[in-house]
């Protein structure tokens, strides 16, 4: 017996003890009887259900019925359970009646001769194959993924912003990753996700974590190691991204493998008429740096009990059954790893528009995202500011195809000072970026993106305008993957 | 950890007040599933569908909204063997309800309570396009199944609410006895024209078809749920003419320009077709759906 019933199922205890087929078979002489007065038995399921011969054996409520029936619903035990106790039948005919109990057969495996009518809802025709009798089972095995993704790239300068995560860095054909994913349920109480990225000769945890399935009130906590919930950039994975390359905002605050490390996560989905949902999270400082030197992280562990803080707030507005609009806000704060108890803090706000018609036949779709992050950094004596913005949308011409765009900046004032390691870079960018998407099916897709890069600073010695091209190739095999709405 | 969880529970417990003198709230994915439930528990239910009845149902986006209403369902229903495996996964587990979980009372596959066709017999791959591994779940367009179902959201709304169980009875009573009536009329329009090849667009169908006594002569999709292109569309066209088909059949999210290009070829009628109760003027119920489909279909072979 599950630990979790609620009020409405205890009070059907005795009812949900019994094997579903009784329970139906309780039903079904009480549908004849009833026709014109319903027997006492009908108004006491679990009574008659637990004593099937009570209710077989009940008076016959009335004859007004064609005798033939009278007599079905009227009929002993035998009769309930045998090929003639066919209550429905004077409603539905006896042919359906029979095809009803005949193949009944075929989905419970049970006998036919009980004409439960399919009504337990219970199992499935599991057939036993692969079940293990020198080992374990296979049957409870996780669902596995692998999605891959390859990409060419062509860049009109050697000197471009490098950029961290799976993308390609230089002219030439990549691998750029394999990431394996396994999920299922632990057990009735948590849901255990990993992703893995595997590497032409590197292998990265990207995210393990388990999360609860059943606590009430619409809480639920994430344990594990995940991507932070932060803007809608963040906690995505880069298979799901209208582009190769992640957005500024993410690659320059939180690298393009974006903001993760071990932690505890709790998120609330408030019990309110409309969706509004509070996310919380402290995790480790730990984190992995966006840039070549560590001046460019945004956190950084000082202490071995330095923590991340996160919040994340956010709602979802149906503007009508086609129309969609998300807002969130989002705040983290921690160790800069500067030192001397410096700290910084970055704040986001988006949006996300989304217009998907439910009629139709040309698979027409829009999104609209938006995202600008202000980041601020405290180092010895010294204090930086910076923000990253991007405006992205996209839109489905056709059931295979997708053409997206994205401008995105990252500014600030950078110059001022220097680092434990040196002066701030002072580096900002701006960026264009165009995809065009063949997608066969789901599962796989081919892409053509070209990015027009505007780098400025002290620290770009590069040319003012850069060319980066890029054919990005993925195959998806397994568990159809969700999609993140 | 055991007495963690044991609170848990009890807790659990108590924030969801029993159904006694409440609705009992139905949330479905296709409306169909809504609305037999609205035939059997009458004013004792509320009811939320998910999918638009004009929306292809393998493709919904699992919009957050949906998480909201699923927080406080009573019964989900939902047609399973994997229509709905893109969206509505991520959304139970958002919202987090002990109640309509796998295996409780409160959740009801429907897959799992009428007999699936077009289950493969061995082992599949996606090389045969978007096939459904457990089978075929475009269950409930054949009126049999519709009865099935009801009698299955009968028993659950009998055991999430044990007082309501005379009202649910009545409700089922009522409706199998409507669409038993139906039925035999229904048999009646379709009998002079079993045996007729029809083509369709997708294998959304065969329920429909086996059910009418007509006959799935193709599908214009080359593979489930791969689009057809210009090639397919003369292939097709070329193998089956002079086979005798007489109806196109197709939904309404599916290019009506590939069943009309189709159905010229053949010399046959196009017919776009509801799938869904609400899927058309005229569809407000299960059994408003089913003779819409089946006059349609006899009008057109007359």
């Amino acid at each position: 017996m599950p630990l979790h019933r609620t009020a409405a199922r205890r009070a059907a205890g005795p009812l949900l003890r019994l094997p579903p087929l009784i329970l139906l078979a309780a039903f079904v002489p009480a549908t004849t009887l009833a026709q014109v007065e319903p027997p006492a038995s009908a108004t006491e399921p679990p009574a008659a259900a637990t004593e099937p011969p009570a209710a077989a054996t009940e008076p016959p409520a009335a004859a007004t019925e064609p005798p033939a029936a009278a007599t079905e619903g009227t009929a002993t035990t035998a009769a309930v359970a045998g090929d003639s106790g066919d209550d429905l039948s004077d409603l539905i005919g006896p042919e359906l009646a029979a095809e009803l109990r005949t193949d009944e057969e075929t989905i419970t495996g049970q006998p036919s001769g009980n004409p439960a009518y399919l009504g337990s809802g219970a199992g499935g025709a599991g057939t036993a194959t692969g079940a293990g009798e020198l080992g374990p089972s296979n049957l409870m095995n996780p669902a596995l993924s692998l999605v891959a993704t390859f990409g060419a790239a062509y860049f009109t300068d050697d000197r471009h912003v490098p950029r961290s995560g799976p993308v390609p860095d230089s002219t030439g054909v990549h691998f750029l990753e394999a990431e394996l994913g396994l999920e299922a349920a632990v057990d009735p109480y948590f849901y255990l996700k990993g992703f893995f990225a595997l590497g032409a000769d590197d292998f990265e945890t990207e995210e393990v974590f388990a999360e609860t399935l059943r606590l009430p009130g619409g809480l639920k906590f994430r344990a594990g190691q995940f991507l932070t919930a932060f803007g809608r950039s963040n906690p995505t994975h880069a298979h799901v991204w209208e582009f190769i390359d992640a957005p500024l905002t993410r690659e320059r605050f939180f690298s393009g493998e974006g903001l993760r490390s071990p932690g505890l996560e709790a998120s609330w989905l408030t019990p309110l008429p409309f969706y509004l949902k509070l996310v919380a999270a402290a995790s480790m400082a730990d984190v992995p740096a966006p840039g070549s030197t560590p001046d460019e992280a945004t956190f950084g562990k000082d202490r071995d009990y330095d923590f991340l803080y996160s919040a994340r707030l956010e709602s979802f507005i149906p503007l009508s059954d086609t129309w969609s609009l998300v807002l969130g806000a989002s705040a983290v704060t921690g160790p800069s790893g500067q030192g001397a108890g410096d700290r910084s803090d970055v704040f986001g706000g988006d949006a996300f528009l989304r217009y998907k018609p439910t009629s139709g036949d040309d698979h027409f779709e829009f999104k609209l995202t938006a995202e600008g992050d202000f980041r601020r950094r405290q180092f010895p004596g010294n204090r930086l500011t910076d923000w990253a913005a991007y405006l992205e949308a996209s839109f489905r011409l056709a059931q295979q195809w997708r053409v997206a765009l994205r401008g995105d900046a990252d500014e600030g004032d950078l110059t001022r000072g220097d680092t434990l390691t040196g002066p701030a870079r002072d580096l900002g960018e701006e960026r264009g970026a165009l995809s065009v998407t063949f997608f066969p099916t789901e599962f796989s897709l081919l892409r053509l993106q070209g990015n027009l890069s505007h780098p400025h600073g002290d620290a770009w010695d590069g040319p003012e305008w850069v060319g980066e091209f890029y054919l990005e190739a993925m195959f998806a095999l397994g568990a159809h993957g969700a999609h993140p709405f | 950890m055991s007495r963690m969880l044991a609170a848990l529970s009890v807790a659990s417990s108590l924030s969801f007040p029993a159904s006694a003198g409440a609705t009992v709230k139905v949330v479905t994915t296709i409306p169909d599933f809504a609305q037999l439930a609205r035939e059997v528990g009458g004013d004792r239910v509320t009811t939320v569908s998910f999918v638009s009845p004009t929306q292809d149902p393998h493709f919904v986006d699992a919009r957050p909204s949906f998480a909201v209403d699923l927080a406080d369902a009573d019964l989900l229903i939902y047609a399973g063997a994997e229509l709905e495996a893109g969206w509505l996964p991520p959304l139970l587990r958002t919202a987090g309800n002990a109640g309509i979980m796998p295996g409780e009372t409160g959740h009801l596959n429907v897959a799992t309570v009428v007999p699936l066709k077009d289950t493969p017999p061995g082992a599949v791959d996606r090389s045969q396009g978007d096939v459904h591994p457990l089978g075929n779940p475009h269950t409930w367009i054949d009126p049999r199944n519709g009865l099935r179902i009801a009698i299955a959201i009968t028993s659950r709304l009998k055991a999430l609410d044990p007082d309501g169980t005379d009202a649910y009875e009545t409700g089922l009573r009522d409706f199998a006895r409507r669409l038993g009536d139906k039925m035999k009329e229904w048999k009646d329009l379709l009998a002079p024209y079993a045996g007729t090849k029809v083509v369709v667009y997708h294998k959304s169908w065969i329920y429909f078809l086996e059910w009418a006594g007509l006959v799935e002569a193709g599908t214009i999709e080359p593979l489930p749920g791969v689009p057809a292109a210009d090639s397919d569309l003369t292939a097709l066209a070329d193998r089956l003419s002079g086979n005798g088909v007489r109806l196109v059949i197709g939904e309404s999210y599916y290019p009506s320009d590939s069943l009309g290009f189709v159905a010229e070829q053949l010399g046959a009628t196009e017919l776009t077709l509801p799938a869904m109760t609400g899927g058309a003027t005229g569809c407000d119920t299960y059994i408003d759906l089913i003779d819409h489909d089946v006059h349609a279909v006899v009008d057109a072979l007359q």
